[in-house]
């Protein structure tokens, strides 16, 4: 089985790096950059998307409609939405980081049923970085926990692609695939659905860019 | 002191890890490994996870360890190896490997 670290913020390095292949998702400017970018390097090329407004947000996505992989890095709420009900994006990340204040009956993650549901019919993708939970303090690491746990819950119920990630943005934030598949473990998934989130969707997502896939009804032939 | 009967000791697991840089003692990585299982499983659940760092399975030379855990707790203490970011102010990662029922299996891969 091929494990792909998908949401990678810098340039792996060989010693630590084993798995088949990454993602490297960098904000760009314009398409010309992104498409430079990726012929420069072997990996697969990402754009990170952080929109304050979904005007904002359409015409990235319009901008780089062809990049082979676009990721929404997001905590507002009615941003996500429109961006994983019109399948504008392929995955979204980091939605669980901010301060928000919990319900006194549920952990305010950033992400509820509706998502997941609509995670799931787009096909967009939820990631969970494992450099999230390592840059936490003491005091914000149990309640990150505890919001990426209730996403995974969601996703799960929901059946939404799950990918996991290390998310790294420096070398010593990178990890091995043993430790993100007991990552996966550890916030509530199955083995072999850990598995999955680490080899089975980013090779869809990677199948389905290489066909022309743009979002669902929309293809280039 | 008589040891407690097969029956009511919990059955233990071994996780080999390696780490990067090799540079580091083991009362060092040690320290470290500690106190980020403690931070993440708590006081009940480090008594409960029995860690246990093996001194003489220690290679500095190939940074080769082993850690040996209760059976129901391998998947928070190799989260919690993976947590270690530094030890005495020194960058540092973890990487997890194999999980071994035994020691005379890991010594036979070794």
């Amino acid at each position: 089985m091929k494990f792909y670290d998908f949401h990678l913020e810098l340039f792996p390095d060989s010693d630590v790096f084993d798995f088949a292949g990454g993602c490297i998702v960098k904000n760009f400017s314009d398409f010309s950059s992104y498409c430079k970018f990726r012929e420069s390097n072997d990996f697969v090329s990402g754009v990170l998307l952080n929109p304050s407004s979904i005007k904002e947000l359409i015409s990235r996505c319009d901008k780089f409609v062809k990049a082979d992989y676009l990721a929404l890095d997001c905590r507002d709420y009615e941003i996500l939405r429109y961006a994983v009900d019109n399948a504008l994006v392929d995955a979204i990340a980091h939605v669980e980081l901010g301060s928000k204040k919990n319900h006194p009956l549920m952990v305010n993650s950033g992400f509820d049923h509706i998502l997941a549901r609509l995670c799931a019919d787009r096909k967009v993708s939820f990631v969970v970085c494992f450099r999230d939970l390592l840059n936490s303090n003491d005091k914000d690491r149990s309640s990150l926990i505890a919001r990426m746990r209730q996403n995974i819950l969601l996703c799960k119920k929901y059946k939404s692609p799950i990918i996991i990630s290390s998310g790294a943005k420096r070398l010593d934030e990178m990890r091995s695939v043993d430790n993100l598949l007991a990552f996966g473990e550890f916030l509530g998934l199955s083995s072999q659905h850990a598995k999955k989130a680490l080899s089975f969707v980013p090779e869809k997502i990677l199948e389905r860019k290489r066909g022309g896939y743009i979002r669902p009804g929309v293809m280039v032939v | 002191m008589k040891l407690l009967t097969s029956s009511l000791r919990s059955n233990q697991r071994y996780i080999a890890f390696e780490i990067f840089p090799k540079t580091f003692s083991f009362d060092e990585l040690m320290e470290a490994f500690e106190k980020e299982v403690l931070c993440l499983l708590g006081e009940d659940g480090f008594s409960r996870a029995n860690t246990w760092f093996i001194k003489n399975l220690w290679d500095e030379k190939r940074g080769i360890g082993i850690v040996r855990v209760c059976n129901g707790f391998v998947i928070p203490v190799k989260v919690a190896l993976s947590l270690v970011k530094r030890a005495s102010r020194k960058g540092l990662i973890v990487r997890t490997g194999k999980v071994y029922g035994t020691l005379r299996k890991f010594k036979a891969v070794q």
